[in-house]
């Protein structure tokens, strides 16, 4: 349906009256030709680099290496001087497209040092090197989400690269590795969360400010539903892998849930108290999988799994994250179903046992979305 | 200087920050890679056979070729050679080096493993061919600066490798144009164990015995590729491929990492009646059991079928169902 029609529904249905119907139609009309004319520029410049890099890769042995490094140091320096028009002239996607591109083309550039020179460098080095780099004109130049998207992938590719690394270089035994591992680790969502809470950091740059409160969270919601899976191990893992430390995460986890959850009653915004709730339930979740003394049945994974996750749709409402709802209840049908193969396992590997499993999994998802419907009709009330 | 000045030096810096740190160690490296003491040291591969992932090989240097090596703990001391300076004698003297590796923190400097030389992607299936084949000699430059070890040019025989890339990609890419037709055989096999899965699953797990084929190599050495030749009563001859004169029906390509033709435990598997006959089969005479294999012009194994008395499985199960 295009939009003059669309527009024209709108108006009958009093949504919108008929001088913002004509002002949307202006406005689109206008963008239309600007929108097709970029599109087809990005595709021509699209087929001149590939066409280069295909004329650059088929002869890229012949090319000498010095050669190959100061054509890479050349366009890297043009690509920055566009970040620097980008930003005298105020063209947002000028500067924030050549933040990008700068951001990926300084890895290049650490690549084929690297192959040029032959140094055997490891990914982790790499990658360290570049976020060193690349975080300053990243912060200082990018507003958008897209670049704080990309800061974030590359902090935490790199610190999940770098963390075990540089843990395993120390001179200390390897409970007191793993000590400092999960406490340097259990830092990231944490230090995520808060700093996005900071009024400084969302008046400063509000698309960063919001992808570090998503991946914070994000990150307790992964963590949470993870923590589950720690009733398949043995409880003598923490013997094992702490030593004398084992108590350890009992304490860090119930460290973290108390402080997110004191912090919680301190913060005034609705939201970052919710946030911060849940992030100490999360931290709760992960307690409870590092109990020392905890039973060992696997049943109470799929419990524990189906609990947070309901706990996740639990704290979406307050949060209006009506998707999330929809998730949390689409998790907990799934775990549910994971459990029925997990006890009818030799079953599903028989032809009947397969349709039998799938005829299965469709009345349950057909059963999630009318919970979905019913729970969101109730809570947020007309239309789900 | 007002606010915004500053700001926008600031700016400045931080946008040219990358470019000054990446140009920095572009040209220590180069200086490092120069400068230090040049040595031409021959180098293998890490594994025994040849060791490209990709687009780089896997090599490691081999220093016991110059002498007796020191303990990874320990930096390696080197002196050059009466006629060839660059030819390292490795010295326990530390105090008279002529240039000194350090071990490195995890002992990943002198004695690393697992070095990887960067190669082009267009010449990499020739290079490893070349890199595999005995005859080649390897080596590379090495510049030795402040204890660290800079890698510089790869060479095969003498050569360098980047100027003769072309002439090394004819050389093995003609060897390889020599396929083999796809062949039939049939093996003999060993170690059947029979298991059973489910209440309606049966599996056989097996190796190929080879040593009824003719075959009688050392696992601990190299494993060899394999020429296969074709009997006078059809019979399959299994030997270790020895040159380019040897005339075989088939050959069978060792692989990367040595699991093609002596693959450990291969396994059949049946449901149902066909899982009972052959758990019933088994039980009757383990020594019926033989295998339809196939090799095709990449040199490498398939089993197709598993026969009994020299009949497919399903003829025999077929047969079987008849006779009831």
């Amino acid at each position: 349906m295009g939009l003059k029609h669309k527009l024209k529904k709108w108006t009958k249905a009093e949504l919108l009256d008929s001088t913002q119907a004509e002002a949307i139609l202006k406005y689109e009309r206008q963008g239309i030709g600007t929108k097709y004319f970029r599109g087809l520029v990005g595709l021509a410049l699209l087929i001149i680099f590939g066409g280069l890099a295909m004329v650059i890769a088929s002869n890229w042995a012949e090319i000498p290496g010095s050669v190959k490094l100061t054509v890479h140091f050349l366009l890297n320096a043009a690509v920055a001087y566009a970040i620097w028009q980008g930003k005298l002239r105020d063209n947002y996607w000028l500067r924030e497209g050549a933040s990008f591109i700068f951001a990926a083309l300084n890895l290049t550039l650490i690549v084929l040092i690297g192959q040029v020179f032959q140094l055997n460098g490891t990914v982790e080095s790499a990658s360290l090197l570049w976020l060193l780099i690349s975080s300053p004109f990243l912060f200082i130049f990018g507003e958008s989400r897209m670049i704080a998207i990309l800061w974030l992938v590359g902090f935490l590719t790199t610190t999940a690269l770098n963390l075990e690394d540089l843990i395993a270089g120390l001179d200390i035994s390897m409970a007191e590795k793993n000590s400092l591992f999960l406490c340097l680790s259990s830092l990231v969502p944490s230090l995520l969360l808060l700093s996005a809470m900071s009024p400084h950091f969302k008046a400063l740059r509000p698309e960063w400010q919001h992808s570090y409160l998503v991946t914070g969270t994000s990150l307790f919601i992964i963590g949470g539903l993870f923590a589950s899976f720690a009733w398949y191990g043995d409880s003598d893992n923490l013997r094992r892998e702490f030593a004398e430390y084992y108590l350890l995460p009992t304490v860090l986890f119930a460290g973290w849930a108390a402080l997110l959850y004191g912090l919680g009653r301190f913060i005034t915004s609705s939201t970052y108290k919710t946030l911060c709730r849940f992030a100490a339930f999360a931290c709760i979740s992960g307690l409870i999988a590092v109990l020392p003394f905890r039973p060992e049945i696997d049943t109470f994974a799929t419990v524990h799994f189906v609990l947070f996750a309901a706990l996740i749709g639990y704290f979406a409402i307050p949060l209006s994250l009506h998707g999330l709802v929809t998730i949390s209840i689409l998790l907990v049908t799934l775990r549910l179903f994971a459990f029925y193969i997990e006890l009818t396992g030799p079953m599903f590997a028989m032809g009947i046992g397969m349709i039998v499993t799938g005829i299965i999994l469709l009345v349950a998802l057909r059963f999630a979305l009318k919970i979905d419907k019913k729970i969101k009709q109730k809570l947020f009330g007309g239309e789900a | 200087m007002t606010a915004a000045k500053q700001m926008q030096i600031i700016r400045l810096f931080c946008l040219i920050l990358p470019i000054i740190i990446l140009g920095y160690i572009t040209l220590s490296t180069q200086h490092k890679q120069t400068s230090g003491k040049l040595w031409h040291v021959e180098i293998t591969g890490y594994d025994p056979r040849d060791l490209l992932h990709g687009r780089y090989i896997r090599y490691q240097l081999n220093w016991s070729k110059y002498g007796k090596t020191p303990q990874a703990k320990e930096a390696l001391c080197l002196i050059s050679g009466a006629t060839d300076t660059t030819t390292p004698i490795i010295s326990t003297d530390q105090q008279n080096c002529t240039s000194i590796i350090k071990p490195g923190k995890n002992p990943e400097n002198w004695n690393y493993r697992g070095r990887r030389y960067q190669i082009p992607e267009k010449y990499a299936d020739a290079l490893d061919d070349a890199f595999a084949d005995s005859k080649n000699k390897f080596s590379v430059d090495l510049h030795v600066h402040n204890g660290h070890i800079y890698i510089g040019d790869l060479y095969m025989n003498g050569s360098k490798v980047k100027e003769n890339y072309s002439n090394i990609q004819s050389r093995y890419n003609d060897q390889n144009s020599s396929k083999f037709e796809a062949q039939e055989f049939t093996a003999a096999l060993k170690n059947l164990r029979p298991y059973v899965v489910t209440d309606t699953q049966v599996c056989v797990s097996y190796e190929i015995d080879w040593a009824r084929h003719g075959l009688i190599y050392d696992l601990t050495t190299t494993t060899p590729d394999l020429c296969l030749t074709r009997q006078a009563n059809g019979h399959m001859q299994a030997m270790p491929v020895s040159d380019d004169t040897q005339s075989c029906s088939a050959r069978l390509n060792a692989g990367s990492w040595q699991s093609t033709w002596n693959y450990p435990f291969e396994t059949f598997c049946r449901n149902n009646r066909h899982g009972q006959f052959l758990l019933d089969q088994y039980k009757q005479d383990p020594t019926a059991f033989t295998a339809q294999i196939s090799t095709n012009a990449n040199e490498t194994l398939y089993v197709k079928d598993l026969m009994i008395h020299g009949v497919k499985f399903n003829d025999a199960f077929n047969t079987e169902i008849k006779k009831q």
